[in-house]
């Protein structure tokens, strides 16, 4: 392990805090967990990477990682409702436009009501399998997060998928 | 993935074999039978169709949720980084050592516990001595950072006259550091070798005491052990190198807007080189150059930045932007909140008044107020401050902690009990100023306020918001961790459970200004109760405080914290 090292993986943080907070305060981490959780994975993957082992894909390895330690952090405080989805009607969203009162941006904001709803509807595991298909993982990937089959996530996902795709059907 | 039966009783491909199919990760016959379903039915393309919307729509509500995202640690990050290095080298060594002895030799069992003892003094020594001077070290260059950032964002330009020595060579020149600044006017014609030497120290002739340099010329030193030297006027990193051709390099800021005033480099086997400003100005990036009259400030000296070419009358745009810097930088440097600053306008002044901590803060403070245009700050008879502090009447009467001998009991003695408390005393001040903090901002900049303000000053206002905000989130979350394990253990004993949420009345999501007018009295309201459950507390009238209700208060104050100040919905204008 080295100083150069050590700008690597401080370099790494830079780069990708901001995608993993967000990733985690939607997985339903409070901001000051998310801190601590990618402090704490990126501390890892100094360790791991210092050690002589490699990473292929560090946003992967850390999700990864940071999944685990969430696990960890729900058991060990017994928490059970961190692994939930976060309340939804909490969440604030807003549709960028300068112009709000157009019609077209109406149609988008009632439209975006009811992926809203329809997401808040699904069961924590499907929310979570979805979060990250959006990060870009696998479903093999999510599978071995998780300790499950493939088939049990791609059931799950595209039931999901295909409830919130009936939202906007053109036909 | 392989599946061999793959008509459900239909004889179409269920859903999580298309999605497999779409997502590229089915294999074998039943991807071959797929593709060739697919490409006779319409209906199971068009359920594709539905999965890949489904995604993208998804996809655009995760986008759409809007998150104060804090800055990045990377500083703390870095140094921690750092530390477990030590730690794991020291670790490492022992092993070593543990590995060549047996240990059933006597002289040897002693010679393994000597050298055992040893690693522990270096590792302590390293793990505990060298990085807090390395974290304040950081501070401080993150200070001028900010500091030499808040004079580009002004499009100012510091220009500095500094003189360069090394033996008997004396090199004298102007130099800029700014935006929009000819920084390579002056072409860098030295000695190969004097080239060579600032190269590895990483110093630019055209910009010799930037501490950006230094900082990252510091960060690429393997194993440097940092030393910090204050006085009242300025501050001195010196960093020691093990190896090398450098031996040492140090950079000297005046306190004052922590200005780069000096600099040196101690080589091994040559003279150093010495660095020094003999005269400084700020001016304007976008007005010609000046040349700093050398030798008429001392270093060290105020700053005399160039008064702007005279104005009729300066515009509200302005005053609103200067007073949202004053907000920003006092920020910065943590004032906003343990300085507890007042700030206001007249008619073509943004005033303000704080009341630092220490005589370095008052420093800070001065000097990130001293570079921002139109600002001032106000005497203390200023007529705004009517509050006359009262003079302290002790108050004739003390409660009884219903609590306190059951926590002295629990924690084991009283001492673990005092320092529990103290602990908590300290975490809780500082989330109850966080809290009046954010409150005043939300008095100030209310959501008509907000939407009232140009564009860019409304984004830089819900910044600092998300930023005061996650700086409270955390620290809130911290208090309620260290208190809660007695707390609930407190209300197990007690019988005593979390009374009915009253927050549920309200709206799921709250303005930050909202959250934090409420999380403030909440806050004040868990420190009371849990300064009356365990400590004596002096009041003005006679109380016996019941532990029941004071412990169900607490509760209920804390999942209002857990409920709305920590969770991740929080409404900021929009941007």
């Amino acid at each position: 392990m080295d100083e150069q090292l050590a700008a690597y993986v401080s370099g790494l943080y830079e780069e990708h805090y901001g995608r993993l907070f967000r990733h985690l305060v939607l997985s339903g981490s409070t901001a000051a967990e998310a801190d601590d959780l990618i402090q704490e994975g990126f501390l890892r993957l100094f360790r791991h990477l210092g050690s002589g082992r490699a990473v292929d894909n560090p946003r992967w390895w850390l999700l990864r990682v940071m999944h685990n330690l969430r696990i960890d952090e729900i058991r060990k405080h017994k928490r059970e409702f961190a692994l939930d989805r976060p309340e939804f009607e909490c969440l604030v969203e807003q549709l960028r436009t300068e112009d709000p009162d157009a019609e077209e941006q109406i149609i988008a904001r009632e439209q975006q009501a009811r992926i809203k709803t329809a997401v808040g509807k699904l069961a924590p595991r499907q929310y979570q399998y979805l979060l990250l298909r959006a990060e870009g993982l696998k479903l093999r990937e999510i599978a071995e997060m998780f300790r499950v089959t493939v088939q049990t996530v791609s059931e799950s996902c595209a039931k999901a998928m295909l409830e919130l795709g009936r939202l906007t059907d053109e036909t | 993935m392989k599946r061999e039966s793959w008509q459900d009783r239909d004889g179409h491909p269920p859903a999580d074999l298309l999605l497999l199919h779409l997502e590229d990760e089915l294999e074998g016959r039943a991807a071959d039978a797929v593709r060739l379903h697919l490409n006779q039915c319409a209906a199971c393309r068009h359920e594709c169709d539905q999965l890949e919307r489904g995604m993208s729509n998804f996809m655009a509500f995760r986008d759409s949720v809007v998150l104060p995202t804090p800055a990045p640690r990377t500083t703390a990050l870095h140094e921690r980084l750092l530390r477990t290095e030590a730690e794991g080298s020291a670790i490492a060594t022992i092993k070593r050592i543990g590995g060549l002895f047996r240990l059933n030799s006597p002289p040897r069992l002693a010679f393994v516990l000597g050298s055992a003892f040893l690693c522990m003094v270096v590792w302590l020594w390293i793990f505990l001595g060298t990085p807090r001077e390395s974290v304040y070290a950081s501070q401080i260059l993150d200070n001028a950072r900010n500091a030499s950032d808040s004079l580009m964002a002004h499009a100012k330009v510091l220009n500095q006259k500094i003189r360069l020595r090394r033996g008997n060579l004396v090199i004298e020149r102007s130099v800029h550091h700014g935006r929009q600044t000819p920084l390579q006017a002056q072409e860098s014609r030295v000695d190969p070798q004097l080239q060579q030497d600032l190269d590895l120290a990483h110093i630019n002739m055209n910009d010799p005491l930037n501490s950006n340099d230094f900082a990252d010329w510091r960060t690429g030193q393997r194993g440097h052990i940092d030393s910090i030297k204050e006085t009242l006027l300025d501050v001195t990193i010196t960093t020691r190198v093990v190896g090398g051709a450098i031996a040492a390099g140090s950079l000297t800021l005046s306190r004052a807007g922590w200005r780069p005033i000096a600099r040196s480099v101690e080589f091994r086997g040559e003279a150093p080189i010495e660095i020094s400003e003999l005269g400084y100005d700020i001016s304007d990036s976008t007005s010609a150059m000046r040349e700093p009259a050398i030798g008429s400030l001392a270093p060290g000296a105020a700053a005399t930045i160039s008064a702007p070419a005279a104005r009729a009358e300066v515009s509200a745009a302005e005053l609103e932007a200067s007073e949202l810097d004053l907000r920003e930088a006092l920020h910065s440097i943590g004032a906003d909140v343990s300085a507890a600053p007042e700030i206001w306008r007249s008619e073509d002044t943004v005033l303000f008044r704080a009341f630092p901590q220490s005589a370095r803060q008052k420093e800070a403070i001065g000097g990130a107020a001293s570079r921002i245009p139109h600002v001032k700050e106000a005497d203390k008879q200023s007529a705004r401050l009517s509050a006359t502090p009262l003079a302290q009447v002790p108050a004739p009467y003390t409660t009884a902690p219903p609590l306190a001998a059951d926590l002295e009991s629990k924690l084991g003695d009283a001492q673990a009990a005092r320092s529990f408390l103290d602990s908590l005393s300290s975490r809780s001040s500082h989330v109850v100023a966080e809290a009046a903090a954010l409150d005043q901002l939300g008095k100030r900049y209310t959501v008509d306020a907000v939407k009232a303000l140009p564009p860019d000053l409304r984004v830089r206002v819900n910044r600092l918001a998300a930023s005061m905000l996650s700086s409270l989130q955390h620290d809130s979350a911290d208090y309620v961790k260290a208190l809660s394990p007695t707390l609930d253990e407190m209300a197990h004993d007690l019988n005593v459970t979390a009374p009915a949420e009253d927050s549920k009345n309200l709206p799921g999501c709250l303005t930050w200004q909202e959250n934090a007018a409420l999380a403030a009295p909440q806050l004040r309201n868990l420190e009371n109760n849990v300064s009356l459950l365990f400590v004596p507390t002096q009041t003005e009238k006679p109380i016996v405080p019941a532990a029941d209700k004071l412990i169900a208060d607490s509760l209920k104050a804390r999942s209002f914290l857990e409920l709305h100040l920590m969770s991740t919905c929080q409404l900021f204008g929009a941007n």
